[in-house]
């Protein structure tokens, strides 16, 4: 007889791991107080925040302040997913970075990079059109994609080209002639001393003070004022005209939808192969296009359908999508509590999410990441054990043993494994395993006698679990 | 106009007179400096976090106000006289340098040339070991107080290093903190504490107790913003770093703002040597305009400003006097030290 009450947890930590990046047992257990329809509201549009965690960030991690170099612009974003009371105002900036891949190579600044990703917290929730605005006018786009060299009178397509092929409408929905238009409504769309950045970029200069952010800067003598024809449009179009006929199209909107089914709910096929590949579920897609034109483009409304749907809450969608690195050790570490202050420990933790295969800033194309099951391999698998073994070993950090105590607590007297196993698989998120994982974790436990080593090691057996990498 | 431009006054105490610093790894230079200690000698003593990721970068510089450079000390390591993650540096009486280390948690004594003396280590056993020392001050009568930033309070140390008392603990309630940092003492041996996550400055008599905070209110025109250090000037003025607030504000003991500056740092002396002989750099510079206010009014943070323009302060982690009433401003981010003028009025 299924018992509704766990069935609740189960759908709220289901939730939590996709809308977020899981969530401790005493979080569930706050949460049941709510419906879930205010759990989906609370985490869409969260209250406003005492979180402390930017400014503790920049105190005691002074490279994720003032970036000279990359890695400090990814600690930063890294430990504000860590610690945030808001996880998917964290999380959407990593699903847009997968889509508006922007990196390393190019955009050597890490300030810069950083300041997309702020971009995308910002704007990453709100009307797709003004995020695409934004998008065109952010720095680390214009330096990513060259388009401070897209002058009036000697083009360069690189923007226009991907704003319709990998963020907006896919391959198949205009023409060769509508990229050439676009980049022309573009032109003039740049940084502020674009000499002196570009000068000090090609040299990695960091001197005399650090680096200096980039400002956008539109350039009106370097703007290409003729008539222009796009998706069968004719006018005098600058950039933003070009992003509010692009936010029209039907295919922005699947585009766009089919992403977000692939980041909340269920892997697809590597975006080359969507023109070919049809959705894994077309009326799910159906149902967030429709999302997208009854609420004006708007991206939260968007989430609250998807959270909110019974494609969503189905159990044949849980535990099937594959987690990145970058979810994979952060759902850890916010258990773990490892970095809940800065320390040294970050520069290991981030560098081991690069070993797992997401370098974050430094997406292996303007693609970005192939997700899916092509983030597991024999090397990076390895890493994620190598990592669990790590966080779970030592028994004396305060955070695991203030776990195994209150394991310890709530089974007294010597309790049978079954019941030890399920308390540890509720602490990691509330976990079901299939059967060959829980024969595993039930010999494991009947060979090993003391309580703390026990628990210890079904921790770290769970995590390294093929369920635990799923979400 | 930068609204805080127009704060300003014309009769104010500070006044901007120069920079010195350029970003280095090693030798004549800083990366990311923490504090620095105008010391009664001349020298000035600059603690260099570096990036939290390497080992490259961790010293002490020692120069004057020349931009003349004596060498460094300190390097990275955990062996006696090497520093991992120093932090505050201060003299004491007899003119030996004590540096903080929040990394190693432990105070070091070095000569005036940094050799290195002694270390303070207080035992887990002794209820006082430190968790992330990030500041300290020498009163008077030789005693150090230090801002155990992890515990979340202050530990008075005599000046053999043996431990005297400690007061504070976590929270928010009045004499309680939350990961305080700066700390001096006044000429009446009065503690000032920067309590940087609670947003406010509390004052201490000598022996710990309570006596009153300085947080800023709309009616005495400042508020505080993580402040990350403080100093008393010769009229009894605090000198606060509003950390959060990218700004340095000057407010009268009785509580009212006085001055407040945002920065105005020029190319430093290292600075200009190094664009003298980068002439592609130099020129392209030269036609930029870095004060550029384009991200001001659009809801950007300060902090986010202060990334954009140059000459603003990024990061101040430090307030310090020397024995003229000079002003310097650690300004960490920028890897250099902005320096005023104390205008007696």
């Amino acid at each position: 007889m299924p018992d509704p009450n766990r069935d609740n947890v189960e759908l709220i930590a289901h939730l939590m791991r996709r809308a977020g990046f899981g969530a401790s047992p005493d979080e569930v257990s706050d949460l049941t107080k709510l419906s879930y329809h205010q759990i989906v509201q609370q985490l869409v549009f969260p209250e406003k925040s005492t979180w402390l965690g930017e400014h503790m960030v920049r105190r005691f991690d002074n490279e994720a302040s003032g970036m000279i170099n990359p890695q400090g612009s990814a600690r930063r974003w890294l430990y504000r997913m860590i610690t945030s009371d808001t996880p998917l105002i964290e999380k959407m900036p990593l699903f847009w970075h997968g889509i508006f891949a922007t990196g390393v190579p190019k955009v050597i600044n890490g300030r810069v990079l950083s300041d997309q990703i702020d971009m995308f917290r910002q704007n990453g929730m709100g009307r797709f059109d003004d995020l695409l605005l934004a998008l065109a006018q952010d720095p680390a786009m214009i330096v990513w994609l060259d388009n401070q060299e897209n002058n009036k009178d000697t083009i360069n397509e690189n923007w226009g080209r991907e704003l319709l092929e990998l963020f907006s409408m896919g391959v198949g929905n205009y023409t060769e002639n509508d990229i050439k238009e676009c980049a022309r409504a573009f032109t003039g769309w740049s940084i502020g001393n674009t000499e002196y950045m570009m000068a000090r970029s090609r040299r990695d200069s960091d001197w005399p003070y650090g680096r200096i952010a980039y400002h956008f800067q539109y350039k009106p003598a370097d703007h290409d004022q003729g008539e222009k024809t796009f998706l069968g449009e004719t006018g005098n179009f600058n950039g933003e005209d070009i992003i509010r006929l692009i936010c029209q199209q039907e295919s922005t909107a699947r585009f766009i939808s089919r992403h977000l089914y692939h980041f909340f709910v269920k892997d697809e096929p590597p975006i080359p192969s969507w023109k070919e590949i049809p959705p894994n579920d077309e009326s799910a897609i159906e149902i967030l296009v429709r999302s997208y034109f009854d609420n004006d483009h708007n991206i939260s409304q968007m989430l609250v359908d998807i959270f909110n749907s019974d494609f969503f809450k189905s159990q044949s969608i849980r535990f099937q999508r594959v987690k990145s690195p970058t979810e994979f050790v952060v759902s850890l570490l916010r258990i773990t509590g490892e970095c809940d202050v800065p320390n040294r420990m970050m520069f290991s933790r981030q560098q081991q999410v690069g070993l797992m295969g997401q370098i974050l800033n430094n997406p292996p194309s303007v693609e970005g990441w192939h997700e899916g099951a092509e983030w597991i391999n024999t090397g990076t698998l390895v890493e994620r054990i190598n990592f669990v073994s790590e966080q779970f070993g030592d028994t004396e950090t305060p955070r695991l043993n203030q776990i195994i105590r209150e394991i310890t607590a709530t089974c007294r007297d010597n309790p049978p494994s079954e019941v030890l196993i399920q308390d540890c698989l509720d602490n990691l998120g509330f976990l079901s395993v299939c059967e060959s994982t829980m024969l595993a974790l039930t010999k494991y436990a009947n060979e090993i006698e003391k309580p703390k080593q026990k628990i210890s090691g079904l921790l770290r057996l769970i995590a390294t679990s093929k369920e635990y990498q799923l979400a | 106009m930068d609204p805080i431009e127009s704060k300003q006054q014309k009769n104010v105490p500070f006044q901007y007179l120069l920079t010195i610093g350029i970003v280095a790894m090693e030798g004549r230079g800083f990366e990311y400096p923490i504090d620095t200690l105008p010391s009664k000698n001349g020298v000035i003593y600059v603690t260099n976090k570096s990036r939290n990721e390497g080992v490259r970068g961790v010293r002490i510089s020692m120069l004057n106000l020349k931009s003349e450079y004596f060498g460094e000390f300190g390097l990275f390591g955990d062996q006696d006289g090497l520093l991992t993650s120093p932090s505050g540096i201060a003299e004491d009486q007899s003119g030996n340098v004590l540096v903080l280390d929040e990394a190693l948690n432990r105070l070091t004594t070095y000569n005036q040339d940094g050799t290195f003396i002694n270390k303070w280590e207080p035992s887990t056993d002794s209820g006082y070991c430190l968790s992330g020392p990030s500041s300290l001050t020498v009163d008077s009568n030789g005693d150090v107080f230090v801002s155990d930033t992890g515990n979340h309070r202050i530990v008075k140390f005599d000046k053999n290093g043996l431990v005297m008392s400690s007061f504070g603990g976590e929270g928010s309630a009045p004499g309680k903190f939350k990961y305080p940092w700066g700390i001096t003492t006044d000429n009446h041996n009065n503690i000032y504490v920067s309590d940087w996550g609670n947003d406010r400055i509390q004052l201490f008599s000598s022996d710990g107790i309570y006596v009153r905070s300085y947080k800023g209110t709309i009616h005495n025109n400042y508020n505080l913003n993580h402040p990350s250090s403080v100093q008393i000037d010769p009229n009894g003025n605090l000198i606060i770093a509003d950390w959060g607030n990218e700004s340095i504000k000057i407010v009268s003991s009785d509580d009212h703002l006085i001055q407040e500056l945002r920065g105005e740092a020029t190319l430093s002396v290292w600075a200009q040597e190094f664009m003298d002989s980068n002439r592609e750099e130099y020129d392209a510079r030269k036609t930029s305009n870095l004060d550029s206010l384009a991200v001001e009014g659009d809801g950007s943070s300060r902090h986010t400003i202060s990334a954009h323009v140059e000459k603003y302060f990024w990061g101040p982690t430090s307030v310090k006097l020397d024995s003229n009433s000079r002003l310097y401003v650690t300004d960490s981010n920028r890897h250099r030290i902005q320096i005023y003028e104390w205008i007696s009025t």
